[in-house]
């Protein structure tokens, strides 16, 4: 066995789901243990799963921000919906981003990337 | 978390797959070889993403199988050094943390790498984060945030190891000490860090 390229790229969750989808990992065809349990590990993330389109749109968005592709996908991968979550995720947060450039990049995550949370949300926003 | 991977190898078809298209044979050959195995230094095979290029389809004296070049595409579950993931308690013990990404059951949190200042309770055994005089219990199949410090990859025992291992060392391998190829050594000493409960909100 040879390892022509090690690392030939990073994928990240949303793109898995549909490689995996493919597969039949989803029920409608015979995977194994590990595609079903990675499908339901990222099918269970409060993260709307993204096209290839609305993924490019999505980094095109944050492209003025300077984000490494790392934090890219991280934020891609975990969907923050806090600013403690997106000072984890950036390094130098301060610095290269501060207060507006967090709030921008939560507003940005928050339309395109984060899921609904549950029925009781739903309920809530209904009564108000 | 994810990354692929590209892999030549010469993959062996039984007589009875040929009448199989070579691209559905030697798919189901690499996901026997491949997928939910640990390739040493590189990480945990989940899925293969495509298959470049068969070649060959020789069959050699002897044997009735027909063998191909085959160059292919997985993608393995290797996160970066720093990375921030998510995953379910599993298990606590004195020694720290056990976390399961269901796919992956492997990420320990040592008990130093845990917010300061955390206590084991005996009683409850889990483990307690006194912060401003609240007690933050670390219950069971809780959402933890937490990052990747490092990834230690072993190679399986040798009988010979085995053999000479003392103590604890002589069980490895069985249900009472599993074996475990790739483990992932995770902290969770930091703003944002830890149950995501604690910050949400």
């Amino acid at each position: 066995m040879k390892l022509l390229e090690v690392n030939a790229g990073t994928i990240c969750n949303s793109e898995l789901l549909h490689v995996l989808t493919e597969r039949g990992a989803d029920g409608s065809g015979k995977a194994t243990i590990v595609e079903r349990m990675a499908y339901q590990y990222i099918s269970s993330q409060p993260v709307q799963p993204l096209t290839p389109k609305q993924l490019q749109e999505f980094f095109d968005v944050l492209q003025p921000y300077n984000l490494s592709r790392g934090e890219l996908l991280q934020l891609a991968n975990l969907a923050p919906r806090s600013p403690v979550e997106v000072h984890l995720v950036v390094a130098d947060c301060d610095v290269r981003l501060g207060d507006e450039g967090v709030e921008a990049i939560l507003a940005a995550v928050a339309e395109r990337v984060a899921k609904e949370e549950g029925p009781e949300e739903e309920a809530v926003v209904a009564m108000s | 978390m994810f990354i692929i991977t590209k892999i030549e190898d010469q993959i062996r078809v039984l007589p009875q797959d040929l009448t199989k298209t070579p691209v559905d044979a030697v798919t189901a050959v690499i996901e026997q070889r491949f997928v939910d195995k640990v390739i040493p230094n590189l990480g945990l095979v989940v899925t293969i993403y495509d298959v470049l290029h068969i070649e060959g389809g020789f069959v050699y004296p002897n044997d009735g199988a027909a063998f191909f070049k085959v160059q292919f595409r997985v993608v393995v579950f290797r996160p970066f050094i720093g990375e921030i993931l998510v995953g379910k308690l599993k298990s606590c013990s004195r020694e720290g943390l056990r976390v399961s990404l269901d796919f992956f059951e492997d990420v320990l949190i040592p008990e130093h790498a845990l917010q300061d200042p955390s206590f084991y309770d005996e009683s409850e055994r889990l483990w307690v984060w006194k912060f401003d005089g609240n007690d933050m219990y670390m219950d069971l199949k809780e959402i933890i945030r937490f990052r990747v410090q490092s990834i230690k990859f072993s190679a399986p025992p040798t009988p010979l190891q085995l053999e000479n291992a003392t103590g604890d060392d002589k069980l490895l391998g069985t249900a009472a000490k599993p074996f475990s190829p790739m483990v992932i050594m995770g902290d969770i000493n930091g703003d944002g860090l830890g149950l995501t409960t604690w910050w949400s909100g």
